[in-house]
């Protein structure tokens, strides 16, 4: 089973991904700002789901 | 009389008498004659006991009704597909077969419930209707009577409906213990007891009332039913006011079950007679019904009702179970009701939409509003009242948020609509957490995820195949937007994101072993959907990937359920 630390490991480098995922995209001039941000709440709503369960344990 | 039309005449007369000997066993004080179920005393025959053999009576023929419900099941299936009527009717029926007989054993095994007793009562009425509709339905399609009547007067309607509200003060009023409560006076006021008596005498002078006009007028030009449902609710209001004026003895109490339930075949078989009578104008209460988005219904009430069984770890309290149904279920109606409001302007520019009730002009646009807003009030205070706060305030925030957030906003200004959107659809199993634990916790916010996470390439999938019609009614779907082949990109991107979110239960000792073979095994298929769509690019690939994903989201949810009952 994933321990606390573990999870908020993943959790972290979710967000990293997420921010290395926007900062590629938007390089490329496809996507505006408004469309990114819509893009990026799923991946966000998983990074928060990650900390919420690492602090719940 | 064809064979199919007698089974079905045959099912409801014996549901009549499971109903009356029902009455039997209460008025007698039989209900625990036998404490166990299925078997009596433990043993397969009752002991010589008045009480046990008079709840063995009521139980033999509950089980003996099941063989002509069976019968015209199978009858249905064999050859009344056609008759979509008669073939929902027998469907219908054998859905709320399921919840009954579980009702029953609940109110043996819990000691009879008082409110369990009543909505076991409640639930027998709209077998017995259904059968009644399915029996008369029959036998009118064999006569080919040409129609007699221009539309299906409303008033009948309405009386149809206050029979079946009085019958249920009634039986709400046998459960609150205030059936004498107010003895040899005509009216008694003062203590909530006092009120839910009174609340029973006043609907029934007005239900009776409506009953005997419409008898009145409707008598001449349809005959029997007409006349006996005036005749049952003369009797059975006479019977009430007997038992309060001599003496609540029991025999009055029986009889006064038996003529209800009379009032309630005759009103029921007397409008299925008056519907087959009128010319085929666009069914109202159909609109009705479609302004909710059925289907849709189904699929939401599903995951709440896993959510719950997930949150009891076992099985939930049957009324918690009932009342979360039929909350959820007016809080979702409510919510597509007022989408349809919203989306008339675009919903007549689509094949799929343009025949829902608004753009066909059944129902007019202020009426739908009316109904969703209605819907969703009665939805609140069912959650509110019967449940509790915090699932009241979950089912209203997914509908608002639905309503304005995917509608209103997001629907026609982003292709990422459906993403964001389908939050308010990943709500119900959380609603359902709620539900019974009162509170949130970390499974339920998982569940959400992989709704969530499960939309997208649900949606998508259908939007491959109609995409011409959203084009048409200018909705920036992703298809439209971003092209068929960066559609079917996404799809099996966010598939294998949705099975990594549904495994990730596992490593967090949220479910176990049977959990996971099942959801890889079931996203697997759902990944191999995908990609054989992303691979073949045909509308055949995109129907297959989206019937599926109905599949699978029912059955990762009975695997969660098996899995947390049987942890490896």
């Amino acid at each position: 089973m994933i321990g606390p630390g573990a999870a908020l490991g993943l959790a972290a480098a979710a967000l990293v991904a997420v921010v290395a995922y926007a900062a590629i995209v938007r390089s490329t001039g496809r996507t505006s700002a408004r469309e990114l941000a819509w893009t990026l709440i799923p991946a966000l709503l998983l990074a928060i789901l990650f900390f919420w369960t690492a602090l719940s344990r | 009389m064809t064979s199919f039309a007698r089974i079905a005449a045959v099912s409801a007369v014996g549901i009549y008498l499971l109903i009356v000997m029902g009455a039997v066993v209460r008025v007698s004080g039989s209900g625990l004659g036998c404490p166990d179920w299925p078997l009596c005393h433990g043993q397969l025959l009752p002991p010589p006991d008045f009480h046990a053999i008079v709840e063995y009576v009521h139980r033999t023929i509950a089980a003996l009704v099941g063989v002509p419900l069976l019968l015209l099941l199978a009858a249905a299936w064999r050859g009344q597909r056609a008759d979509r009527l008669v073939f929902r009717s027998v469907n219908l029926m054998m859905l709320l077969l399921v919840p009954q007989v579980l009702l029953g054993r609940e109110v043996v095994l819990r000691e009879l419930p008082p409110m369990l007793v009543a909505v076991h009562l409640a639930l027998a009425l709209l077998i017995m209707a259904l059968a009644v509709i399915v029996a008369i339905t029959a036998v009118m399609r064999g006569r080919h009577e040409s129609p007699t009547a221009d539309s299906f007067p409303a008033g009948l309607g309405w009386t149809t409906v206050g029979v079946f509200v009085l019958l249920l003060t009634g039986a709400y009023m046998r459960a609150s213990g205030a059936s004498w409560v107010c003895q040899e006076q005509i009216a008694c006021f003062g203590g909530r007891l006092l009120d839910v008596h009174m609340l029973h005498r006043i609907t029934a002078t007005l239900v009776g009332a409506a009953v005997l006009y419409q008898a009145v007028t409707l008598g001449p030009r349809f005959g029997f039913w007409a006349y006996a449902s005036g005749v049952a609710a003369a009797v059975q209001f006479s019977i009430g006011v007997l038992q309060v004026l001599v003496a609540p003895l029991q025999l009055f109490q029986v009889l006064h079950v038996a003529g209800g339930a009379a009032t309630w075949v005759s009103i029921v078989a007397l409008a299925t007679t008056v519907y087959h009578c009128t010319t085929r104008t666009p069914s109202r209460i159909g609109a009705y019904v479609a302004l909710t988005k059925p289907r849709i219904i189904v699929l939401l009430l599903i995951t709440a009702f896993a959510g719950m069984l997930l949150a009891a770890d076992g099985a939930p309290p049957l009324d918690v179970v009932l009342l979360t149904l039929v909350g959820g279920a007016l809080s979702a109606g409510g919510a597509n009701a007022i989408n349809q409001y919203i989306d008339r302007d675009i919903d007549g520019m689509m094949g799929r939409t343009t025949l829902r009730p608004i753009p066909a002009g059944v129902i007019p646009p202020q009426r739908a509003l009316l109904f969703g807003i209605t819907l969703t009030i009665a939805s609140l205070l069912v959650f509110g009242l019967f449940v509790n706060p915090l699932a009241a305030a979950l089912a209203f925030g997914a509908m608002l948020y639905y309503v304005f957030v995917y509608t209103r906003w997001l629907k026609r200004s982003t292709p990422s609509n459906i993403v964001i959107g389908g939050a308010a659809g990943a709500l119900p199993p959380v609603i359902g957490w709620a539900a019974v634990r009162g509170e949130l916790g970390v499974l339920p916010l998982w569940l959400f995820a992989i709704v969530f996470y499960w939309t997208p390439p649900h949606f998508w999938a259908l939007s491959l195949l109609i995409k011409r019609e959203y084009e048409r009614a200018r909705v920036p779907m992703l298809p439209i937007v971003k092209g068929d082949a960066e559609t079917r990109r996404q799809i099996v991107w966010y598939s294998f994101l949705m099975v990594a979110v549904t495994a990730v239960l596992v490593p967090f000792g949220l479910m176990g072993g049977i959990y996971l073979v099942a959801a890889l095994l079931l996203g697997g298929l759902f990944v191999h959907y995908a990609l054989r769509l992303r691979r073949e690019a045909t509308p055949i690939a995109a129907r297959r990937l989206f019937r599926y994903s109905l599949y699978y989201l029912t059955l990762l949810f009975a695997a969660m359920v098996v899995d947390r009952r049987i942890p490896l």
